[in-house]
């Protein structure tokens, strides 16, 4: 992009994590012109399931219903923001999402009103919402407690068969484990699941796969491996595998950088391809003022409109001048919050960041405390709209909005909420625009 | 996780072993990095509350450490569940 690029849109989506992408989605099947800015990193740590509200707290008891969950939340989350949106826009928000997923090949699944338990690689079954098909072979295997063969990859350490073997132990007896050289990197001291995912994209490495593991198989009904069944095309590659192998094939999720994660930003990518919606995924916004040339200090703006600095660093800018803006750029890994030893701030908008008054107070006596931490709540605050306060308990802009887990109230860690924060808040802020 | 993941393949360790490790392990740092959590050590306790909490679940005690109530849910086919 040239030097001083100028670039005119109704809407400027700032981050490209889960809100900002979903936001983008809603924006680009209302035919909204909008640029979304950021570069994704975010899904890479992602573990490309989609949760919407799994536990409560601080009685630590999984909810099989999220919407009973949901539905205590004005009790225990007084300042939560699902508290803004009706239920059935949460469930809309989901459904118009998964749809858009679906449709650019990566299919999800789930129950309307359950969620259900996924094994992860530390043998834990995580309760989820929405869950990769690729993965949905684990719910049935769980059930009928037939044998699975959980299958190790040599030098794959991310994913270790005994581990879960030993962890899911305690539920489920028939699990056996065997081990392969994963085809064609039989000499690497270490192996990454990325690398994994994109080589088995090919049908020669598939079909290698399938000879080396076919002399393991001991009457087992299913066959759990790590996620490594491609970036793009993954549940039709599970497909041929359990045609070939004659049994039912079921993803683990591993730690970062996930595979699952990929898919997810792979496909977000593709579902804005020809839309309204332009991607800047090399630039960051460092700073906004109103059109009028206002700088955001806090409080309230007049005018409409803003003006955006995108750059990245070193390089060239672009200024982007927006109608609206939804300011999605997460909590302290991507930045969105930036604190210090004294608190936390907002660094785009300069928005008052709802905090706790001393820095002792951030954290529990304990890690694992059942409370959670208290810092995990601080965040921006908004109206019913997802417009931010400033200092005088107002909008800060006609125009601005918030959504993901920059929104103060919640705890998305400890609840099981994250994607369903993201998604449900970008859903709502979009459906308050109008152009 | 490596070294647990090690532990569990030369059998050192059985059946919940590892997590009750690692669970020890988070709680002992935290003890320590607790006063300088701010700035980078913030973002990147964030990260590892993201995982280890979130997506592995080792804020979960005792049996619901591996969700028994979850066995047996409907099996779900297509997509949104239809």
């Amino acid at each position: 992009m040239e030097n001083n690029t100028e670039i005119k849109t109704d809407l400027a989506i700032i981050g490209a994590g889960m809100a900002g992408m979903a936001a983008a989605v809603f924006a680009a099947n209302r035919g909204i012109s909008a640029v979304v800015v950021g570069g994704a990193g975010a899904f890479e740590y992602s573990s490309g399931l989609l949760d919407l509200w799994a536990l409560t707290r601080p009685e630590l008891k999984v909810c099989k219903n999220p919407w009973q969950g949901i539905g205590q939340i004005s009790k225990l989350w007084p300042r939560h923001p699902f508290l803004k949106m009706g239920e059935l826009d949460i469930g809309k928000a989901f459904d118009e999402l998964t749809a858009a997923l679906g449709k650019n090949g990566l299919p999800y699944g789930g129950h309307p009103s359950k969620n259900s338990g996924i094994i992860t690689a530390f043998g834990t079954l995580k309760p989820t919402y929405r869950f990769p098909l690729t993965m949905a072979n684990n719910i049935a295997a769980l059930a009928e407690k037939k044998p699975i063969l959980l299958l190790d990859f040599k030098g794959l350490r991310e994913f270790r068969a005994r581990f879960v073997q030993q962890v899911l132990s305690a539920t489920l007896q028939n699990v056996h484990i065997g081990a392969i050289d994963f085809p064609q990197m039989a000499n690497r001291s270490e192996l990454f699941t990325p690398l994994m995912a994109q080589a088995m994209e090919t049908e020669q490495v598939q079909d290698k796969f399938v000879a080396a593991v076919r002399p393991l198989l001991n009457g087992e009904s299913y066959l759990g491996i790590p996620a490594i069944l491609g970036i793009n095309g993954s549940y039709e590659i599970q497909k041929r595998l359990e045609g070939l192998l004659g049994i039912k094939v079921f993803e683990i999720p591993t730690s970062p950088i996930s595979v699952p994660g990929i898919r997810l930003k792979e496909t977000f990518k593709k579902a804005l391809e020809d839309s309204s919606v332009t991607r800047l995924p090399d630039r960051r916004v460092y700073s906004a003022s109103s059109f009028s040339g206002s700088a955001f200090s806090g409080s309230a703006v007049p005018g409409k409109g803003f003006i955006l600095e995108a750059n990245t660093l070193g390089t060239n800018g672009a200024r982007i001048q927006a109608n609206a803006c939804l300011l999605a750029t997460g909590r302290f890994l991507s930045k969105g919050l930036v604190s210090d030893r004294k608190g936390v701030r907002e660094p785009v908008f300069n928005l008052p960041v709802d905090q706790p008054e001393t820095r002792k107070d951030w954290h529990g006596a304990t890690y694992f405390d059942p409370k959670g931490h208290a810092i995990n709540q601080a965040g921006v605050t908004t109206d019913s709209a997802l417009r931010p306060l400033g200092k005088e308990n107002t909008p800060v802009h006609e125009s601005l909005y918030a959504a993901g887990s920059i929104l103060a109230g919640q705890d998305w860690m400890r609840t099981r909420s994250g994607a369903g924060l993201s998604i449900a808040t970008a859903f709502h802020a979009i459906q308050q625009m109008t152009f | 996780m490596r070294v647990t993941g090690l532990m569990y393949d030369e059998e050192y360790i059985k059946d919940s072993q590892g997590l009750d490790n690692i669970k020890f392990l988070l709680d002992e740092r935290f003890k320590g990095q607790k006063p300088v959590l701010w700035d980078s050590q913030l973002a990147q306790a964030e990260l590892n509350e993201a995982m280890f909490c979130s997506f592995f679940g080792l804020d979960l005690i005792g049996p619901d450490t591996i969700g028994p109530d979850l066995i047996g849910s409907d099996r779900q086919g297509g997509a949104n569940g239809k």
